[in-house]
């Protein structure tokens, strides 16, 4: 009998999930059941076959952000697309890798052109679920005596994709036109060489091909690694395992992830509202279309059936926006098993887990649904508001594991995420542009016992970490005047969450000039960011700043006082210490500097730490006066958020009399302030009916997200008690 | 007269002392660590092992010591004083904006050594401690850019400000000082230093100051920064303890100086400036007894494989050149120290087996039963079966020869507690169950070796050699059915580590960042035009380490030097060493034979498919080094006689079941202390001695040579 294609093998494995409720039909694991020690000596060795892939690709790669930030990945598959097991690095992929190797089956490749050993195939479009154009998909079938048995596949982020504006966060892109280089679903290359047409392409597509062409280099250097790995293990434990346990393993994450929701969670609806905005209003943009400030609506409801089975639904989320901030369904889901890699599915991490939940696709013409509707929309940046709703997973599960009683693995929400990226001719002389490394490493979520960490933590890759201040200065024209810790930006509770920290960057050694973007890559413009869980309290939005025509010269040949820190949000020290002829304090991020940044020019890029958790009155005084004395909180934060009260021996000491009357005392003017649900839901009521007080941009979001989700419409419109006409 | 080497491994549990003769003959001492003083653990030791050889060290001890050649310390003081937080309280002047430095650290170093499965665990976060919280750091208003130009001129009164604060408010008893690219230029820093010490004059106090150019010269701050910082906090308090040691030796007729152990191999006096360099110098012996081992047998390329009860260390040796890290993890800390390159897991005899609750699937470790690695069966209170409740179930392990003998065990206790919490669950027989899980272990060290030689290494060119208290034991399993040229063992190779000490050269490295790159648009002569700071680099290395050897005694004749480059494509991060083929760059020539020899190392790296096209292809080299190298006098390898295959009836201790492959098996049982060079042992056998025990599997063949050196090979090979 033939053996049957991979298309006919795809139906099969869902007839049989759907028949099943398991993977391929194994309602059994023989493999493993039969013989526990090869099984789990085989994953080890697959586990280790990817990292040494990664090992390979890393140190061939060109990009600073793939191998000092993580951004990279490398992906062992099932013959059908399914990831058997991966590398470290930037788990928000693993789900496209397996979603780009099952649509060139579904496309018909098998037949036309074929699948053959040393064939390397990529994809950055996002139309066919792409993520965004400068990260990478690559995948190589891996044949033995044959047949194809696997595929080994990996992403990178490159340093520039050739989109409208340099480097590699498109957030200005106004439609995929403008997204840069693109690689649709193609075949680049055979016999483990790309064709000669790729790197001219790549050339002639990319401002910064010598890199680009690095990246690609080590993609597939750690493909062709993992592929003669995988080889080796099927000569030493025959294919028949192979095949057999490769399956297991998948649908044996999917029952650890069954098992862990079944086990710490508990059954029912959970709703959680977030929201994200990008105020480009009278900013510099590309077409007039742009000219608009935008509101996400960033819903994400979750139900957990008696069987632990659970449904992630997005309705409600609001429509497309005329920049880089769309994302395709699939990405989405891949960003979905990333986030849930963190809490839930972190011990075999593979495809296992996204057969253990079902996702209602946003409704097409939304934010995270686009080309059904709107063809052209951008996705330059299209994690920028995933990795928000990807946040709302973390407090979701963090209150469902806090009802079973699971502190310990309790967590707030993320950080918001803001890049940085420079663009220009270097001190080295040719072209560069690219990411800092700065927003790899955020602080981590409070936790339901303790603090969240300082720079310790990137909600799009566990291989958080910002580098050195020395590698970052040998790629760009910049050098740094302060990288420290930011007092008090993990919000204020019982547990605050992880601190970030601010980069001063004074620009230096560019021959002309260099362009700097501060990017969103999961941000807010004006509206709270890092709102917190349990009656924890947000802090600032990211508050960047700029001069340009500065007079840093001549303070540092007077040897004056220069600027290290952002200092005070009401009194910044650029403001203070800095004159220039163009100084924005307060810019509305993101933004893209109007003018070519020169010497000596003055940048303060804060990173966010993260949200906190727990109402600040009940935080330990001793915590309090821990960080006052580390500098990581101001006098007045103490007081008047914690009313913790202190007294001065040499360092802060708390008094705790004082502490004890002053929480009192706020306690009393919160009951004073407060008023019955009812009461306040008739005033909240009275305004949303008569859109008081809303921006264009509010009205516009809810709108959309009413017209686009009729259901969530008819729920908003039953809790306001509005009529069955009314429209935002 | 006879003469003595002496050295020690110092644990965090045990000091091992060994006293090796200039025949090769040797004993081993132990004795329980004393933190407080070390030198009481180590003479403990010493007056043990000194027992053993016949001399009674109240009445002999002082004509030993005087017949001593060399005696080393390898240890883990300065590790422990970092770890249990006990170093002097040190601050920290650095470039304004960096003050948290310390205190910050870096994302990765929160999971230096984790498993993956703990990375994505977002809860396992944690920072270390640091050992300079902000408080204990000032701001200098500086900066040098990375061609070394100073861009902002150092402000002084900042450096006054902040040392006088340092001294007189915070009461730091040492200072370091890090400026960014300072290893370019360390001229502010070298300033900074000289008012440092200006002020301490002033105040009346005087404090060491540590200048990072001075320590660790090479680009990476944070990483440098945590080197100045250990150098500066535990450096000190270190080589006190390493005095008083001296001072006990010297007690008994010792003439000279004691050794310590540098990090990246060789020895060096204990009086060192960079004594931090020496701070992870636990598993270095083991490589350099390798080295030493290598030529002996005459063999350049070795896998070193270290079982201890908690971890699996391993490194390789290639070509005779030992592997380097120059940016190892430390105590969750990177630090910019060069350090053999010696990788582990949390892989040994005392790794727990437990099963997922969830999954049922066998979990080992990564954490251990640590020191008592037998917890259960030496009914010490631990209820968590452990790999080494595998091997005594399977009978590879003699429950009458446990340490010697001198340990109790309760087999009855491991397998209720295997059956119950591992073999039960599992639908399997106890014994099925413990031979299953010892595979997985092997199969994790098998991996981890492949691993850290997989890169560019074809493994039929390598010997493995494996040592530490449990290696014989593991050995065989975890060499599995690779390719190895050959697998050798010896009979201490418990002490291994020890020995390998007392056969150190006197060996110092020097690091300097460079910037240099050539592209393909230079001409032949602008290349090696922009090369030729290379020179300059070598020169200023070599004349330093010259200078620090010629301090120690050593004459310019004796000293040999490397000269080594640290080289990558235009845009790569991770730059790989090449020994340069010339010894200066001054000709097209000796560019393009530069250029080969990377090219050369690369592609059997990363294989042809990572190789630019050469019309676009630039280079740049970021580091040089110098490797300077004195011989020293060290114990032979001594020569045996050899006997006849067969070995003496006395060795023979019968036979005992052993569960292999699913069923029981006669093994024969050998007294290792009884073998001798010549005898060979087929395998299914069980090697015991006092201290170790080799286990050798139905398709092994064990032969001993004339070095007393066990050669392993296959059956059917």
């Amino acid at each position: 009998m033939a053996e049957p294609t991979l298309l006919e093998q795809l139906r099969s494995n869902e007839k049989a999930f759907e028949e099943t409720g398991n993977l391929f039909g194994l309602q059994s694991l023989p493999r493993k059941e039969k013989d526990p020690g090869t099984y789990e000596a085989v994953w080890h060795i697959l586990s280790n076959v990817c990292n040494l892939a990664w090992e390979v690709g890393c140190k061939v790669s060109s990009s600073p952000i793939a191998v000092e930030g993580g951004d990279a990945l490398w992906a062992l598959h099932l013959p059908t697309g399914e990831a058997i097991c991966v590398s470290r690095g930037i788990t928000a992929h693993p789900g496209l890798l397996a979603a780009m190797i099952r649509n060139f089956i579904e496309l018909g490749y098998e037949e036309y052109p074929g699948f053959n050993q040393g064939d390397i195939f990529e994809n950055n479009d996002p139309h066919y679920g792409g993520i965004h154009s400068p990260d990478f998909d690559m995948a190589m079938p891996i044949f033995y005596e044959d047949k194809l048995v696997a595929w080994a596949s990996c992403v990178s982020h490159v340093s520039d994709s050739g989109s409208v504006t340099p480097g590699s966060v498109g957030f200005l892109n106004p439609d995929c036109f403008s997204d840069g280089i693109c690689i649709s679903m193609e075949k680049v290359g055979e016999n483990d060489a790309f064709y000669p047409w790729y790197e001219k392409r790549v050339r002639s597509r990319t401002r910064t091909p010598d890199f680009v062409m690095g990246d690609a280099r080590g993609r597939l250097a750690g493909c062709v690694a993992l592929r003669e790995r995988v080889h080796a293990v099927i000569d030493k434990y025959g294919l028949d395992f192979f095949v057999d346990a490769t399956k297991e393993y998948v649908e044996d994450s999917r029952r650890y992830a069954v098992s862990r929701v079944r086990t710490q969670c508990v059954p029912g609806r959970i709703r959680k509202s977030q929201f994200k905005d990008l105020a480009m209003k009278g900013q510099h943009v590309i077409l007039n279309k742009q000219d608009v400030d935008c509101l996400f609506n960033l819903p994400m409801e979750v139900e957990i059936d008696a069987d632990a089975g659970v449904r992630f639904s997005l309705r409600g989320a609001s429509g497309t926006v005329p920049f880089g901030e769309n994302i395709s369904p699939t990405a989405l889901k891949s960003g979905l098993l990333n986030g849930y890699s963190h809490i839930i599915g972190f011990d075999m991490f593979n495809s296992g887990p996204e057969a253990s939940w079902e996702v209602e696709t946003a409704p097409a013409g939304s934010w995270a649904n686009p080309f059904e509707v709107d063809y052209t929309a951008s996705s330059g940046v299209a994690w920028a508001p995933a990795v928000m709703w990807m946040s709302n997973l973390y407090e979701v599960f963090g209150r469902l594991f806090q009802m079973r009683g699971f502190v310990e693995e309790m967590a707030a929400g993320a950080a918001t995420t803001m890049t940085a990226e420079f663009a220009g001719v270097t001190q080295l002389g040719y072209y560069l542009a690219g990411l800092t490394l700065e927003q790899a490493s955020n602080g981590s979520p409070a936790r339901g016992f303790t603090d969240g960490e300082n720079s310790a933590w990137c909600i799009y890759t566990p291989n958080a970490d910002f580098g050195n201040a020395e590698v970052t200065e040998l790629y760009y024209p910049i050098m740094y005047l302060g990288r420290n810790i930011e007092p008090d930006s993990g919000g204020y509770g019982r547990f605050r969450g992880g601190l970030g920290h601010t980069a001063v960057w004074m620009v230096y050694g560019t021959p002309s000039g260099i362009e700097y973007q501060c990017g969103c890559a999961g941000m807010r413009s004006k509206i709270v960011s890092n709102h917190g869980m349990y009656g924890a309290y947000p802090t600032w939005p990211d508050a960047p700043s700029y001069a340009h025509d500065t007079n840093v010269q001549e303070l540092i040949e007077a040897q004056k006082p220069l600027i290290h820190e952002r200092g005070p949000a009401t009194k910044p020290t650029i403001e203070t210490n800095i004159e220039a002829a163009d100084l924005q304090a307060n810019p509305s991020a993101p933004f893209l500097t109007r003018e070519l940044l020169q010497n000596y020019d003055i940048i303060v890029h804060p990173i966010s730490g993260a949200q906190a958790m727990g109402d600040p009155l009940e935080r330990d005084p001793e915590s309090v006066v821990e960080d006052l004395n580390k500098g990581w909180t101001s006098p007045r934060v103490a007081s008047e958020i914690h009313g913790v009260q202190t007294t001065m021996n040499g360092e802060y000491v708390v008094d705790s009399v004082a502490t004890k009357q002053r929480r009192s005392e706020i306690r009393e003017e919160r009951k004073a302030r407060a008023v019955p649900f009812k009461e306040w839901w008739d005033a909240e009521r009275q305004k949303v009916a008569a859109k008081e007080n809303m921006a264009d941009a509010v009205c516009a979001m809810w709108r959309s997200s009413m017209q686009l989700s009729p259901e969530y419409g008819a729920e908003l419109r039953s809790f306001w008690d509005l009529p069955d006409d009314f429209e935002f | 007269m006879d003469r003595y080497f002496v050295a020690c491994d110092a644990g965090g549990t045990m000091t091992d002392v060994i006293v090796v003769d200039e025949q090769g003959r040797s004993v081993i001492g132990k004795a329980p660590t004393s933190p407080a003083d070390e030198s009481v653990g180590y003479m403990e030791s010493l007056e043990e092992a000194l027992e053993y050889m016949g001399i009674d060290p109240k009445r002999e001890g002082r004509s030993f010591g005087e017949k001593l050649e060399t005696s080393i310390y390898t240890g883990t003081s300065m590790l422990n004083t970092v770890i249990n937080m006990s170093g002097v309280k040190t601050g920290l002047l650095t470039t304004r904006g960096f003050e948290d430095i310390n205190a910050q650290g870096r994302g990765s170093q929160t999971f230096i050594g984790a498993q993956w499965t703990e990375i994505t665990h977002m809860q396992y976060r944690k920072h270390r401690i640091p050992l300079v919280p902000r408080k204990q750091a000032r701001g200098v208003t500086e900066r040098i850019d990375m061609f070394g130009t100073p861009v902002i001129p150092m402000y002084e009164d900042d450096v006054r400000q902040g040392v006088r604060e340092l001294l007189c408010d915070e009461e730091c008893d040492a200072i370091a000082i890090v400026f960014l690219h300072s290893y370019v230029n360390p001229q502010h820093e070298l300033r900074a230093g000289e008012i440092a010490r200006e002020v301490m004059a002033e105040v009346g106090r005087t404090v060491p100051v540590e200048l990072s150019c001075e320590v660790a010269p090479t680009a990476r701050e944070v990483s440098r920064a945590n080197a100045t910082i250990v150098q500066a906090y535990a450096s000190n308090t270190a080589r006190e303890q390493l005095f008083r040691i001296e001072k006990e030796l010297q007690g008994i007729g010792y003439p000279h100086s004691l050794k310590t152990v540098l990090g990246y191999g060789g020895i060096t006096n204990i009086r060192y400036p960079r004594l931090f360099e020496a701070a992870m110098s636990g598993p270095v012996g083991g490589l350099m007894g390798a080295k030493y081992l290598s030529t002996v047998i005459g063999e350049d390329n070795i896998v070193c494989s270290d079982v201890g009860g908690t971890s699996f260390d391993a490194g390789a040796i290639t070509a005779g050149v030992l592997p380097i890290d120059r940016e190892p993890g430390f105590q969750d800390m990177y630090v910019n120290v060069p350090m053999l390159g010696i990788t582990s897991i949390g892989a040994g005899t005392g790794t727990y087996i437990r099963l997922d609750p969830a999954t049922n699937r066998i979990k080992l470790g990564p954490d251990s039963a640590g020191g008592v690695p037998g917890p259960t069966f030496i009914e010490a209170g631990n209820t968590i079966p452990t790999i080494n409740d595998a091997n005594l179930l399977l009978g590879i392990l003699n429950e009458d020869n446990y340490l010697g003998g001198k340990v109790k065990v309760n087999k009855q206790v491991s397998y209720d507690l295997f059956k119950e919490k591992i073999a039960d669950p599992l639908e399997m027989d106890v014994y099925e169950a413990a031979e299953t899980c010892l595979e997985v272990l092997n199969v994790m060290m098998r991996e981890h070796l492949v691993r850290s030689l997989m890169v560019g290494h074809d493994l039929r060119e390598y010997v493995l050699l494996g040592y530490g208290g449990a290696g014989p034991l593991h050995l065989l399993g975890y060499a599995g059915d690779y390719p190895w040229k050959a697998i050798v063992t010896v009979p201490h190779a418990g002490a291994f580590s020890a020995w390998g000490g007392a056969c150190m050269d006197y060996s110092y490295r020097r690091h300097k960042s460079v910037a240099t790159m050539i592209t393909p648009d230079l001409s032949p002569e602008m290349k090696v035009g922009y090369l030729a700071p290379l020179n300059m680099a070598w020169e200023a290395l070599e004349d330093e380490l010259y200078n620090e050897l010629g301090s120690e005694g050593f004459k310019r004749e004796q000293i040999t030097m490397t000269r080594i480059v640290y080289m990558k494509y235009l845009g790569q991060l991770d730059d790989i060493e090449v020994v340069s083929p010339v010894d200066t760059i001054t000709s097209p020539a000796d560019v393009d034979a530069l250029i080969s020899e990377y090219e050369d190392q690369y592609t059997k790296m990363f294989t042809l498919v990572a190789k630019p096209d050469p019309a676009y292809a630039s280079y740049q080299v970021t580091e040089v080094c110098v490797l300077a190298k004195v011989d020293t006098v060290k114990p032979k390898l001594r020569r045996h006689e050899l006997a006849s295959k067969t070995p003496a009836s006395d060795a023979y201790k019968g036979k005992r079941p052993v569960f292999q492959q699913g069923r029981w098996h006669d093994a024969d049982i050998w007294r290792m202390e009884d073998l001798v060079p010549g005898n060979e042992v087929d395998g299914l056998a069980v090697i015991e001695a006092s201290n170790t025990t080799l286990f050798v599997p139905p398709q092994f063949h064990v032969r001993i040579d004339e070095h007393d050196i066990y050669w392993i090979t296959r059956k059917d090979a």
